[in-house]
């Protein structure tokens, strides 16, 4: 009876609060309203502002490029903490991993994931995509090893020592990036104004390729160390 | 709204509800993967092809993997 | 342009960068780095404070900085005026005691504790600094995720439960602040908060509703006030020592300021007293106020009745703020002051003193004090200016918070006041009381405490954190005599929450 008592108590609650957010939606003002403040300015002066052909890029790097380094910064911190509270000895799982067939199958696609990964995060500016996207699929091939080959594998090739240098690294690309901006722009993350090209090619849009790479590597190593920490067998004795 | 957006909202929508109703683990979270999914092909319908891409690679692949390795530490300390 | 406030947010951000690569190369540099890392950044706050001291007393004050060079509303802006300065100065002030003391505290996994306290330290700082909605959202993100790590420090069951549980509440605070990021958007069309603050009055009064209604959600939850509080007394006992002192001593307090920037100058106050607002949130107040008290009266365990006072403290700072009257203003800030001062001291102190006990019930408090007399009476001073001792800088704050009260015929507030203190006395009596009693410890006793506590480092460097202890005791008494100390900031930050024109003119124009 208790329990009954609470469900259709959690029940409503939730669809008081789902009906609150669906009647104060239906308030807001539709898309056709929305043209107006910065989104207008963006889309019209935007590829002429920074030569990103991708308007995302372009606001994720150059216009807001400061929140990024946030975001990254809060996936940075996510993936301390993770370390700390997760980190025993250094004693990964050793399983056999999956079937030969299996093995075959990911040794001859893996390459061609990891391009497709470098494809993303160098092409953000060009096309969908850039260093958070890039960096996720990169790390997908971490946890590929892991989980096909066994853990020992991947320990061997990528050790949690590089994985830390990669995204210490990449963070300090960002920093590096925005302090240059500082020196040679006269203002912090300003987009880099002599590595600018013709528009559409590859080496072009300022240091926002560069800050794409940087922040790929960071995410990419990042999320591989959150998912090595958590399939490590736990040991008590420690510190 | 066409019919394929229909379609796709009322799936999200059952997979959604299938994710929380059941006690099985690892049914919830492939549901969630599901989940994911439509949400991709959503944002791809609305022609937001960056926010489809980290959909994709971030909630169908990478919370997939995440979540199927904390299962496994979990079942392992149960029956312990 | 003032590049020294965007290096306030940038020298923690890089020492944070910087320390799992000299982790890498040798452990035993972390500490001069840690060091380096605060003392640059006290270096900056001197500087701005002795390069602006005309600007401070002419009432001109104010720095910003654009980032990438985007001019508002286009880009982000970092913008400091007299509000933020003070509290940017306290916060530097704890974090720069709270670090010195961990580096006597820490014992184990130092390197990647202090990665996150300097990520406390740069999102408390970029919290402070910015004048962008969806900046202020990243910061609040970084703050949690990073505080959420640090309350499971210990790594035991207890504090990754109470870990879990601060992060449910608190993520699902910033959930709802990006929301109402979002909802602001959608509606003006930028994320600047004075472009926002300038239109603000000009929307639907249904949709100003839903905004100020998600803000304040999100915020009580992230203050603890009333319906959101449980998670606020399990993450403050568990976590250690300058973790708790973080949390009560700067988060709460960055809270603060973002509550009182997001509901004074951007929404404006006049839209909140327009919505009827203000009178349910000032009751709201006082009631977690009286309840937090209420609780702490009945806890057995000293560091959750500290928590549990806190709540009871950030209630009335909040009600006594939200009056909305210069003295409310001046009680509440000097209040915020004190109180940050108070609890770090006591958290700081808890830690020295809990090292001698199996745990931190009450039962176990017996004889700390014969122990090590002279931090225990530093533990006493900053207890008693918790209850209002007049020499002592509690009584000043909140007199004047008692004062602001009276003058806006808020009888109940009063009322609270005095109830915190008269209450407050009854169960730190009877901490200190306990204190003091006489414990005999046989050979298996002393043992069993020794193995008891197997995550205290053994590298316990005793004289760091005493010093720290007294420092605060000395910081509380100091300014208890000379509290008119703090007249000339507080009536500027006064003068920037009363002046919303002056900020919206000053972003925008500048």
């Amino acid at each position: 009876m208790n329990k009954l008592v609470k469900k259709t108590l959690i029940t409503a609650v939730l669809a008081a609060a789902a009906f609150a957010l669906y009647y104060n939606f239906s308030l807001l003002p539709g898309y056709q309203d929305l043209e107006k403040g910065i989104s207008d300015y963006i889309i019209t002066y935007g590829l002429h502002d920074t030569g990103s052909l991708n308007l995302i890029t372009a606001v994720l790097y150059d216009y807001r490029a400061f929140d990024s380094l946030g975001e990254s910064t809060v996936i940075f911190g996510a993936v301390s903490g993770i370390v700390l509270i997760l980190s025993r000895k250094m004693l990964p799982v050793s399983s056999k991993g999956l079937s030969f067939i299996v093995k075959r199958t990911l040794g001859i696609m893996t390459p061609f994931i990891a391009l497709f990964g470098f494809y993303v995060i160098t092409h953000g500016h060009l096309s969908p995509g850039g260093g958070f996207q890039g960096g996720v699929i990169l790390a997908a091939i971490s946890i590929i090893f892991s989980i096909v080959y066994g853990s020992a594998f991947d320990y061997r090739r990528y050790s949690p020592q590089t994985k830390t240098v990669l995204e210490t690294g990449g963070a300090l690309t960002f920093l590096v990036i925005g302090l240059a901006g500082i020196v040679m722009e006269g203002a912090f993350l300003k987009n880099l104004g002599f590595l600018t090209a013709e528009r559409g090619t590859l080496i072009s849009a300022g240091s926002i390729p560069y800050i794409n790479i940087g922040v790929g590597f960071k995410v990419g190593a990042g999320l591989a160390i959150i998912f090595y920490s958590m399939i490590q067998k736990t040991f008590e004795e420690d510190f | 709204m066409n019919i394929l957006e229909i379609i796709l909202l009322i799936f999200l929508v059952f997979s959604a509800v299938m994710t929380v109703r059941f006690d099985e683990e690892l049914i919830s979270i492939i549901f969630l993967s599901i989940f994911s999914l439509i949400l991709t092909a959503l944002y791809l319908l609305h022609k937001a092809a960056d926010v489809a891409l980290a959909e994709a690679v971030i909630g169908a692949g990478l919370n997939t993997a995440i979540f199927m390795s904390a299962i496994s530490q979990i079942r392992h300390s149960d029956s312990d | 342009m003032d590049i020294k406030i965007l290096f306030l947010i940038l020298v923690p951000l890089g020492t944070a960068f910087l320390i799992p690569l000299i982790d890498l190369i040798n452990a035993k540099l972390r500490r001069f780095f840690v060091l380096l890392g605060v003392l640059l950044e006290s270096y900056l706050i001197i500087t701005i404070i002795t390069g602006n001291l005309d600007n401070f007393r002419n009432g001109d004050f104010f720095l910003q900085y654009f980032l990438g060079g985007w001019r508002p509303p286009l880009g982000i802006t970092l913008a400091m005026d007299g509000l933020s300065l003070l509290f940017v100065v306290i916060t530097a002030v704890s974090l720069f005691l709270v670090v010195i003391y961990s580096i006597g505290y820490i014992g184990h996994h130092e390197g990647k504790y202090y990665v996150l306290y300097f990520l406390i330290a740069a999102a408390s700082m970029g919290a402070l600094l910015t004048a962008d909605l969806f900046n202020i959202y990243v910061f609040i993100e970084m703050l949690t995720i990073t505080s959420g790590a640090l309350i499971g420090f210990k790594r035991s069951e207890e504090a990754s439960a109470a870990a879990i549980k601060y992060l449910i509440y608190n993520v699902l605070a910033g959930l709802l602040f990006f929301l109402g990021v979002l909802v602001v958007y959608f509606n003006l069309g930028t994320l600047n908060m004075a472009a926002v603050a300038q239109n603000f009055a000009d929307l639907e009064s249904g949709i100003q509703l839903f905004i100020s209604a998600i803000f304040l959600t999100s915020i009580l939850i992230k203050m603890g006030i009333f319906p959101f509080l449980f998670w606020l007394p399990k993450s403050y006992d568990t976590a250690p020592s300058p973790v708790t002192a973080v949390l009560s001593g700067i988060l709460s307090k960055v809270y603060l300021y973002i509550f009182i920037r997001i509901f004074w100058t951007v929404i404006g106050f006049e839209v909140i007293t327009s919505l009827n607002l203000n009178i349910f949130l000032i009751d709201l107040a006082l009631f977690s106020s009286f309840l937090g008290h209420v609780f702490a009266l009945q806890s057995n365990n000293i560091k959750r009745l500290l928590g549990y006072s806190s709540i009871g403290h950030i209630g009335m700072i909040t009600a006594v703020i939200l009056l909305n009257t210069e003295a409310g203003f001046y009680g509440g800030i000097l209040h915020i002051i004190s109180h940050m001062f108070m609890k770090a001291g006591l958290f700081v102190a808890c830690g020295y003193l809990l090292q001698y006990t199996r745990s931190h019930a009450y039962g176990d408090f017996k004889g700390v004090g014969l122990r090590n007399k002279s931090v225990f009476i530093a533990f006493i001073a900053l207890l008693l200016s918790m209850i209002g001792m007049p020499p002592l800088l509690g009584f000043a704050s909140k007199w004047y918070v008692l004062m602001a009260f009276l003058e806006a015929r808020s009888y109940f507030g009063a009322f609270i006041v005095i109830f915190g203190s008269l209450t407050a006395v009854i169960y730190y009596l009877r901490y200190i009381a306990k204190g003091f009693e006489e414990v005999k410890l046989t050979e298996d006793d002393l043992k069993e405490e020794v193995f008891s506590r197997p995550l205290l480092s053994v590298l316990y460097r005793e004289k760091i954190v005493s010093f720290i202890t007294y420092t605060y005791a000395a910081i509380i008494i100091g300014f208890g005599v000379g509290f008119r100390f703090f007249d000339l900031p507080l009536k500027m930050s006064i003068n920037s929450i009363m002046n919303v024109e002056r900020y919206i003119e000053l972003v925008l124009g500048g």
